[in-house]
Order: C-alpha cells, then sequence, then structure tokens
C-alpha cells in the first residue's frame, strides 16, 4: 500500500477511435461519430471521435441532437469487435504486470498498480506509462491517457482532469498535489464518486469546490451523507484506503434483463417477448448455477399512453426450469398488465440460492422437472457451442420475435 | 477507517459479454508451450506402458497449452494410430509427458 503507485489507463474515444484505426484514418483527427444509422433518430450515439469532441459535440447524444458538420463519417457499431479490441488491450497490460495488480473498471478503463514492478524495470512511473501507451498505440493503433496517483482515487481524478489536456496524455499526481490541484477543482461534481444530485446538497451547504470540502467538519458530513460522507472528506483529502489487491466480489443477489422493443407490442403479443427473455435469462441463471426464489416482471406501456408497472412474485420452491419460471412471469402478466401498447420489458430474479440443498415440496413432480432441467441443459451446451442462434424455438420465427435479433448483439446494440 | 475500499471501484457491468471476451483472452494468453519430452524420459515411459499396461498409472499429459494429471486404467493401447484408449476417453502418445512409475527404480549399489 505504502510504495503503490496506480495507474489508471483510459481509452480516448474507444469506440470511435476503433472505427477509425479500422478505415486507416487518424483517430485524433477523424471527424467520425458511432451510431447505428438503421435505428431511428432518436437511437444513441455510442461514442464520439476527440475531433468532434473539440469542437463541441457533447459525447453523449442522440442522434437527432447531433450538429450538421461536413465530413463527418456515421459510423455502425460492432459491439463485438470493440469488446475483443478491450480484450486485446487488457493483454497488453498483462504483459507488464500480473493478474493481481490489475483491475478492470469498464470496457475502456483498467486500474494497475506498476509500485512493485518499478524496479523490475529500472524507471520512473512517467517512463513506464509512456512505455506502456506505446506499446498500445504499436499493437492497436488507439491512443490512451494515462492518470498516475499514489491511490487509485488521485489516479483516478488525475486521468479525468488533467491528462486529457497534457502533452502526452499523461497526468502525475501525488499528495503534493492534493492542495494545489485537488482542491481548486470547481464545480464539486468534477471530482470523481460526486453525481449531480450530491452537488446540489453540498451547494446547500455552501460547499461548491473540492477545497471546501476538505476544510468542511467531517462528522457534519457523516452526520448528513453517512459512510458516503466520510467518504467524499477522505478522498476531497486526497486520501483512499482501497487495496487492488483485494479484489471485491459481488454476490450473486439478481440476475435481470430489459429491452427497448423497436415498436409497440399489443398484450397478446408480448408473452412471446416474455418467454424469449425468460429463456435468456434462465440460461444465466443455470450458468451460475443457482436456484430463483423470486421473479420480477416490469411493463413500461408506451409513450402515448405512459405508465407501467413493476411486481414479484415468490416461488414456492427455489428452481431454475425455465417452464415453471415463465408460469410465474406469466401470472404476474395476467394480474397486472392492462391492455395497452407495450414499449418496454424487463424481468429478474432475485432471492439467488445454492444448487443442492432445498427443501423438497410435496406438490412437486420432481422426476419430471428433473428431466425438463437436463432438457435444457443439453440445449445450453448445444448454444454455447454452436452459437445461440444454432436452436431455438418455432416462434422464433414469427413476426413479432425478437431473439434472433438480440443474438446478434451486444448490450443492445449491433455485435 | 471504514472505507468501503475495493466496493466503490466496483465496474458498472453493463456489458455481461466483456467477461466472456476476457476469458478467453487470459486462457489464451496463459497457454503454455509443450514440454520436451527426453530420450530417457521417453524410454521410461515405453518401459511403464508395456510393463504395467494392466494396472492403474498416473499420467502427465499436455493439452491445448495446459498441463493435466489424471489416474486412469488403459482400456487399449492402438500402435497404428499412436493412440491410448482409456474407458471413455482417449489421449495421444505424442500428449504424454510423463508417467509415475509404480516401482521406483531402486539404487542395487
Amino acid at each position: 500500500m505504502k510504495n503503490d503507485v496506480i495507474f489508471v489507463i483510459d481509452m480516448k474515444a474507444f469506440y470511435a477511435s476503433v472505427e477509425c484505426v479500422e478505415r486507416g484514418l487518424n483517430p485524433l483527427t477523424t471527424k467520425l461519430v458511432v451510431t447505428d444509422t438503421t435505428r431511428k433518430e432518436s437511437t444513441i450515439v455510442l461514442s464520439v471521435s476527440h475531433a468532434l469532441k473539440m469542437m463541441g459535440v457533447p459525447s453523449r447524444c442522440r442522434r437527432k441532437d447531433l450538429p450538421n458538420i461536413d465530413g463527418m463519417i456515421f459510423a455502425i457499431p460492432q459491439m463485438e469487435k470493440y469488446v475483443k479490441k478491450s480484450a486485446e488491450i487488457v493483454s497488453i497490460f498483462l504483459d507488464f504486470v500480473g493478474q493481481d495488480d490489475l483491475h478492470i473498471y469498464s470496457i475502456d478503463e483498467s486500474f494497475l498498480n506498476v509500485g512493485p514492478y518499478l524496479k523490475l524495470y529500472k524507471c520512473t512511473p512517467h517512463e513506464l506509462a509512456l512505455k506502456i501507451l506505446s506499446t498500445i498505440q504499436d499493437k492497436t493503433g488507439l491512443i490512451a491517457t494515462c492518470g498516475i496517483g499514489p491511490n487509485m482515487f488521485l489516479a483516478k481524478v488525475a486521468d479525468d482532469v488533467d491528462a486529457k489536456t497534457s502533452k502526452d496524455f499523461i497526468a502525475e499526481w501525488s499528495y503534493d498535489d492534493v492542495k494545489t490541484k485537488l482542491w481548486p477543482l470547481r464545480p464539486i461534481n468534477k471530482m470523481w464518486g460526486v453525481s449531480d444530485g450530491y452537488t446540489k446538497k453540498l451547494n446547500a451547504l455552501g460547499i461548491y469546490s473540492v477545497g471546501d470540502l476538505a476544510t468542511f467538519d467531517k462528522e457534519l458530513l457523516i452526520d448528513e451523507f453517512g459512510i458516503l460522507g466520510e467518504e467524499l472528506y477522505e478522498h476531497a483529502n486526497g486520501r483512499d484506503e482501497a487495496n487492488i489487491r483485494e479484489k471485491y466480489i459481488p454476490l450473486n443477489k439478481g440476475l435481470s434483463i430489459g429491452q427497448v422493443l423497436m415498436r409497440d407490442f399489443s398484450k397478446s403479443e408480448t408473452p412471446l417477448i416474455i418467454k424469449e427473455m425468460c429463456d435468456e435469462l434462465t440460461i444465466r441463471l443455470r450458468k451460475i448455477n443457482m436456484n430463483c426464489n423470486a421473479v420480477h416482471l416490469g411493463i413500461g406501456y408506451s409513450s402515448t399512453v405512459d405508465g407501467g408497472f413493476f411486481h414479484q412474485c415468490q416461488l414456492l420452491t427455489p428452481t431454475s426450469v425455465n417452464s415453471e419460471l415463465y408460469k410465474s412471469l406469466m401470472y404476474l402478466f395476467n394480474t397486472y398488465c392492462e391492455n395497452k401498447p407495450i414499449r418496454r420489458v424487463s424481468i429478474s430474479y432475485t432471492n439467488l440460492t445454492d444448487k443442492g440443498v432445498q427443501q423438497l415440496s410435496l406438490f412437486n413432480e420432481y422426476e419430471s422437472l428433473d428431466d425438463e432441467e437436463e432438457m435444457y441443459k443439453t440445449l445450453d451446451k448445444v448454444m454455447e457451442k454452436y452459437g445461440k442462434n444454432s436452436i431455438s424455438r418455432t416462434s422464433a420465427l414469427s413476426s413479432s420475435s425478437t431473439i434472433k435479433e438480440r443474438h446478434n448483439q451486444i448490450g443492445g446494440h449491433r455485435k | 477507517m471504514s472505507d468501503r475500499g475495493m466496493k466503490k471501484w466496483l465496474p458498472f457491468a453493463a456489458l455481461v459479454e466483456q467477461n466472456v471476451y476476457l476469458e478467453q483472452m487470459i486462457y489464451e494468453k496463459n497457454k503454455i508451450p509443450k514440454p520436451q519430452v527426453s530420450v530417457e524420459q521417453g524410454r521410461k515411459i515405453d518401459r511403464i506402458l508395456k510393463e504395467h499396461s494392466y494396472n492403474e498409472l498416473k499420467f502427465r499429459i499436455y493439452l491445448d497449452g495446459y498441463l493435466y494429471t489424471f489416474v486412469g486404467k488403459i482400456e487399449q493401447i492402438d500402435l497404428n494410430k499412436h493412440k491410448i484408449y482409456f474407458k471413455d476417453f482417449f489421449v495421444p502418445i505424442k500428449d504424454i509427458i510423463d508417467i509415475e512409475d509404480p516401482e521406483p527404480f531402486e539404487d542395487i549399489c
């Protein structure tokens, strides 16, 4: 902990840069946006290249909000390529540090603890950062920024605030910089961990910059915000006790899946969508070898009528069999759904328990359930080996089915 | 200090698929080249297969970049296909790296 040197390495306009490199264009000077042009114009813009950001294009917006700029290139998202590229970049990090000293924060952002490796490479943190960034550029053509700090928080803020504007895209902060670089930050939501909601609450307390927060009364902050208040105070003073080697693995509390439909669905068409999503989610449930005790169903009506509902129901016995789960979801659907056009569907499984031990019920026929589960497990294996579209329900051929399309997507965008 | 520790740096896991590709990449990256089997080692394997093929033996094999150890009883040795058959799988003879000697050689002197 004492000798930690943390790098935050962040890819510049990741998706847009990948598209530029693929077209043989310079990712820094090309005007390119990644957005699905086959969808309606209210679809989201996934990524905006560096040159456009410099011209004031917001990095998160919808296609209809884009300003009219000459020579702007529209790229259709290829999610699979981006995820593979991301894995390739992580592979480069693993050439420099061990797996224990790496923390993957998002698809284009990772934390590295290089402290223990500086002696090995015989160089300063800055030199090592240059080496890693140039390796990434040589191997993938992509440009990355790097924040260097004595702990994860300072490294992250250095990357967010300074790295993008410094000349070699590297910003190095130490504890001595807290007063000169961290404290002047304002508005306060420029600091990592402060949301817009917190900004309002903090402003009400008379806190407008990080310096105000750092010198504020700690006890008052704890009274106001609880544990998070203390955390904010420590962060504002440049302290962060997180140890990158203590991997925090969250318990599997629940699984969820949701989709926004491409058009309004009637009440009679929707059960098919629920069935397909139920299949999809149950595969994930079986993969982590858990049973589910409660299901939730959320329905959002079309914007013409607005509203919707979110209800849950408990299962009598924990299960991971598609038909049982579908039955409970349909119970919820039939009980609560009104005859209105439907636009959003989400389902989730919660109260997950380990398979193996369970209370048996007098009312279930376990033999047929076991057989059914065996069948689904076999289907899972086929799908894993030959792709998800290799086997599907006949209903996937009907016009209201979305499953085939969804299998060609990652995170709701085109694969 | 009651810090949340690494909990606050939990990734926002919007892409379930990211982990699939990461696992694949790490699997590929941790592969090792196939170890060389020396002439003596080869002779030892040959001798054990000749003398003890009816016993339960402990094998060390190389498969797709990784080394595995298992105990099994040989069902059949196919010299034409260069494969050793076990109850429900087979191993090409060239992938066997080592077999534990059931009767370790004792120094006579």
